[in-house]
């Protein structure tokens, strides 16, 4: 046999060796060292005095940690604001998308810019707007009435909670727009033709009609939308970095700060560690109900 | 149709109305964002705004590539960008082709792997990742930053380009088999060709993912003159006095190759987003 029908008769090993080597060394090996700093106390600040290993101290003290747990908290409330706001917002965009009206289309390729955007630019834009001084939402507030004097609305606690789930939600409903609007066009029209001159009202046909087609892709819609929320970062570190006074402190923000500016990577491990558990829950419903009838 | 010629045109003002209120309003911080880079200094410091500019200038943008030295961290970022994608797109290719063409063991075990770890947090890979970068020497430095990134677009583009392999009929390639074309011909002269759009779209998809990533390159990168664009823009907001509008022209400047590839790549962002599972 030679080189060449060798080369050939194997050529799925060949092929699959070197991304699984890849795989291997850049995303097994790093959880498997996040994984076993998690039992040591790793402290750049310490590192002199050697790296003891500590057990499940550090899972400990995460879990009898207040600030811990009001960033748990924190990302909850984050994560449910988002998806119920992407999701509410995405799927009224997509049913007006999806009318039989000539020229919506434009539309359609408007409302995807804010997605386009680099979320570090988009959280800036943000800031922009909500400036305490110069920002055109206080400016459109005072012209209307609504505050008589600029508001610092990143520097409140409750505005701010509130603004970095507006901006976040503007940066991301285009997703799920286009999802819906994918699965609404799955609809056949004679559908609603024939609803409408059997006497349905607008409700009736979206309840009956609508909401039946889209069950399968709102469940994909808010399951994702859940992991990334999640799991997001930028636009809350750059707004507000976590403050003002922890108001709008996530899991991944807090975090951050415990490795990058306390470098105290040991605590820091255990801490997404135990977000990664937090998550396994929907990231297991998700393969299961969603993704496993697709691998095939 | 059903409706009559009133009804339906009601209708469909009604629509138009309620789309361009509503894009105008998504809209407006981006265009708040373009009406801020043309005005001078003075006039972003005025309360109330002047809405639309009243002396405008492409100054801002001149500013902030020269005084922000954007020009570098443009070069910088699409350095970085670029090598990522060419990374993902090599390896991609191998096993994507691999896992639409070959029955492996393990196969759907590692298709599965490949889900999960886009769902993992980035601080989970970030904290290990700044430790071996480290100890290797690699932090502040682009290969560093390319390498890490590759955690986020291999798995994407394997799992993209398999599925635009797996759409090419495997009867093209057994046809060219018998006439004495090896496999690996097979797939340079026929499927690559065949899949060079969605190869195109992955491409693109792994160019935006490096591109607008900002923690990462916020982490590893620590030295001024190698800094990407998104980190930056961002390091200049601590300044003592942020220029508003230099760094909205800034974030143009950021933002519009993105926005021109989205605009050819509408049609894949669907499907190529909700199956690969992208990181928003």
């Amino acid at each position: 046999m030679n080189v060449k029908r060798f080369f050939d008769k194997h050529m799925g090993f060949f092929l699959m060796s070197p991304t699984i080597a890849v795989m291997v060394l850049i995303i097994i090996v790093p959880l498997i060292i996040g994984l076993v700093m998690s039992f040591f106390n790793y402290n750049l600040l310490t590192l002199h005095r050697g790296i003891p290993f500590i057990g499940f101290s550090n899972y400990s003290k995460a879990l009898g940690d207040e600030n811990f747990w009001m960033a748990f908290w924190n990302t909850l409330w984050w994560t449910a604001a988002n998806v119920a706001g992407q999701v509410a917002l995405g799927l009224s965009i997509a049913l007006l998308l999806n009318q039989p009206v000539k020229g919506v289309g434009i539309y359609k390729a408007l409302i995807l810019i804010p997605w386009a955007i680099p979320s570090a630019v988009a959280a800036l834009s943000w800031m922009w707007l909500l400036h305490p001084e110069f920002g055109l939402v206080n400016d459109i507030a005072v012209r209307l009435g609504l505050v008589s004097e600029p508001v610092a609305w990143l520097g409140r606690p409750l505005t701010a909670q509130v603004w970095v789930v507006i901006a976040r939600v503007w940066k991301e409903f285009p997703l799920s727009a286009l999802i819906f609007h994918a699965a609404l066009q799955t609809i056949p029209k004679d559908l609603y033709e024939a609803a409408e001159v059997d006497g349905a009202g607008v409700w009736k046909r979206f309840w009956n009609i609508t909401i039946p087609y889209l069950k399968s892709s709102i469940v994909v819609a808010i399951t994702l939308i859940t992991i990334w929320t999640f799991n997001s970062f930028n636009m809350i570190w750059v707004m507000t970095k976590g403050g003002p006074g922890g108001a709008t402190e996530i899991l991944a923000t807090s975090i951050y700060k415990t490795a990058f500016q306390r470098y105290n990577f040991g605590f820091a491990s255990s801490q997404s560690i135990l977000m990664v558990i937090f998550l396994s829950a929907i990231i297991i419903f998700y393969l299961y109900r969603v993704e496993g009838k697709k691998i095939d | 149709m059903y409706l009559s010629k009133k009804k339906r045109i009601r209708r469909a003002l009604l629509v138009h109305a309620a789309l361009f209120v509503l894009t105008f309003i998504i809209l407006l911080p981006v265009l708040w964002m373009i009406l801020t880079s043309l005005k001078p200094t003075a006039e972003t410091l005025k309360f109330p705004s002047t809405i639309l500019p009243e002396n405008p200038t492409f100054q801002n943008y001149l500013a902030a590539w020269r005084n922000m030295r954007l020009g570098t961290y443009f070069v910088n970022s699409l350095y970085v960008s670029l090598m990522t994608t060419f990374v993902a797109i090599v390896l991609g290719c191998m096993g994507g082709y691999a896992l639409a063409r070959f029955r492996m063991k393990g196969e759907k075990a590692y298709l599965m792997f490949i889900l999960v770890t886009r769902m993992f947090p980035a601080v989970v890979f970030l904290i290990p990742f700044f430790i071996m970068m480290r100890n290797l020497g690699l932090t502040d430095s682009f290969t560093g930053l390319i390498i890490s990134y590759t955690v986020f677009s291999l798995p994407f583009s394997i799992w993209l380009l398999r599925g635009f392999f797996r759409n090419i009929p495997s009867e093209l390639e057994e046809a060219a088999r018998i006439d004495g074309c090896t496999r690996a011909k097979a797939f340079t002269r026929i499927i690559l060709p065949l899949s060079a759009p969605g190869i195109a779209a992955t491409a693109v998809f792994c160019f935006i993912l490096a591109w607008n990533e900002f923690m990462f390159a916020n982490t590893l990168i620590m030295s001024d003159s190698k800094r990407m664009l998104t980190v930056a823009l961002v390091a200049s907001i601590s300044d003592f006095l942020v220029k508003w509008n230099e760094l909205m022209a800034g974030g143009m400047i950021t933002t519009i190759p993105v926005i021109i590839f989205y605009l050819f790549m509408q049609k894949y962002i669907t499907g190529g987003l909700t199956e690969g599972s992208v990181k928003g």
